[in-house]
């Protein structure tokens, strides 16, 4: 099928296959389309269709609460073509040149496990082939058997991997995570689309960084991390991440956390934020790299911030309230442009 | 010919936001930016998500889906914002908000 995109005066133009979503299609064949999440929630990739015919994957996706499907709005990541389409967009759109990390299909074998806190398990995928991605990007995993695509940030960050790494938190009734809860996931086969994500750090970041996260938004943050140290970042410039969680049993990657912080040096502060209990009195000793505050994220981050945000990038994730929370203390508080600031607000 | 009501000066708070409806059922979003009050539309002209719920710093509105921004006397963007924002003209008299006669 033929799909032709009109944007701000000009038509792109490309394959998509049967069943495909259109956003894939597009961002495959190296177009920069408007997206977000990937995955039906935040509404980014929404279109106005001029002709032809699709079919919606998904009709109550959380991300249709601002389409329109009278006035022919549909979301890109979710819908199909049948037949050859054209759609409009006010958003821009560009045709980028195809580099390392062009998104693409890959198979793989998935592994549950190990589970490392209460109700957050690691997950990983070995690749048949090489795929090349950016610090803190995402894929969309198709697993048989279920409906639908789930996306997850690796935490990993390796140039042409051929293993994925994950980590991810329990959602009752979820049917990925109980199966893979459930040990339903031994090398299970599953295909891959991606990489996929905006929300990246590279070494043209030439910043200092400053990273939030909430819960298993981490995920994304501890490959960023590892490229950071790996390109020596924190050799010029300072990080400050703080990691939010509701208890001790719920907190996971200290180990992790502490070499990083050791390979880093002194221009890196990580700092874990209980919400739901005071600080246990053992982990000062046990985790002598790490500060431990009682607080939420935010509250804590903007407490510790002494030095300002001159040259500050932002890097947030999380579930909504903890992000939310987290911009606007980054805004009023911090008063970092929003051109600074990126984020990953997940369900 | 009466003016019309949309809130009470206290009934929010200093750089606050609160969603009112007026005639028709249509919805604005009214602001007290630091002691000087405004009212937009009440949805995101992007993706549509109550702007109630953005952050107000200055004279400058954000929406937290995507960070679009807007100066609040203008409705131009400030930033990322690609389209801009339909403002009312209010006025106060004594601890009242009105729609601009």
């Amino acid at each position: 099928m033929q799909i032709q995109l009109k944007s701000r005066g000009e038509t792109y133009t490309f394959e998509a296959r049967s069943g495909e979503p259109i956003l894939f299609a597009g961002v495959r064949q190296s177009f920069e389309l408007p997206y977000g999440c990937a995955s039906g929630t935040c509404g980014t990739c929404r279109v106005k269709r001029l002709s032809g015919t699709i079919q919606n994957g998904w009709v109550d996706a959380p991300g249709m609460k601002g389409v329109d499907p009278d006035a022919r709005e549909f979301l890109m990541c979710q819908c199909a073509a049948l037949d050859d389409v054209v759609a409009e967009t006010r958003s821009p759109v560009h045709r980028a040149q195809p580099d390392d990390c062009r998104a693409g299909y890959f198979a793989g074998l998935l592994r549950a496990g190990p589970q490392i806190a209460r109700d957050i398990m690691e997950f990983s995928i070995a690749l048949e082939s090489e795929m090349s991605f950016e610090a803190g990007q995402f894929v969309a995993i198709q697993a048989p058997g279920l409906q639908g695509r789930r996306v997850y940030s690796m935490t990993n960050f390796e140039h042409r991997a051929r293993r994925l790494d994950f980590v991810v938190k329990r959602k009752p009734g979820g049917a990925f995570t109980e199966r893979l809860f459930g040990g339903g996931f031994d090398a299970t086969p599953v295909e891959v689309f991606g990489p996929l994500g905006r929300a990246i750090f590279t070494p043209s970041t030439e910043r200092h960084l400053l990273v939030i996260a909430g819960g298993s938004g981490i995920a994304g943050m501890m490959s960023i991390l590892s490229r950071a140290v790996e390109e020596r970042h924190f050799d010029r410039y300072s990080g400050n991440v703080f990691f939010g969680v509701r208890t001790w049993a719920d907190v996971f990657y200290l180990d992790t956390l502490s070499r990083i912080a050791d390979r880093a040096g002194e221009r890196i502060r990580i700092t874990v934020a209980f919400s739901d209990e005071d600080v246990p009195p053992s982990a000062a000793a046990r985790y002598p790299a790490i500060s431990f505050a009682r607080g939420f994220v935010h509250e804590v981050a903007a407490g510790a911030m002494s030095a300002g945000y001159s040259n500050t990038r932002a890097f947030v994730a999380g579930p909504p309230p903890a992000v939310d929370a987290s911009l606007r203390y980054l805004l009023r508080q911090a008063k970092l442009s929003p051109g600074e600031i990126r984020f990953d607000k997940f369900e | 010919m009466a003016k019309t009501l949309l809130c009470k000066t206290a009934d929010i708070q200093p750089d606050g936001l609160k969603e009112v409806t007026i005639a028709g059922d249509q919805k604005l979003c009214v602001i007290n930016a630091g002691g000087e009050f405004f009212a937009c539309q009440q949805y995101c002209p992007h993706q549509g998500v109550p702007l109630c719920e953005g952050v107000v710093d200055g004279k400058t509105l954000t929406c937290l889906e995507h960070l679009w921004q807007w100066d609040l006397h203008s409705g131009e963007s400030t930033g990322l914002a690609e389209e801009s924002l339909k403002m009312t003209p209010v006025e106060v008299e004594g601890d009242s908000v009105y729609l601009k006669s």
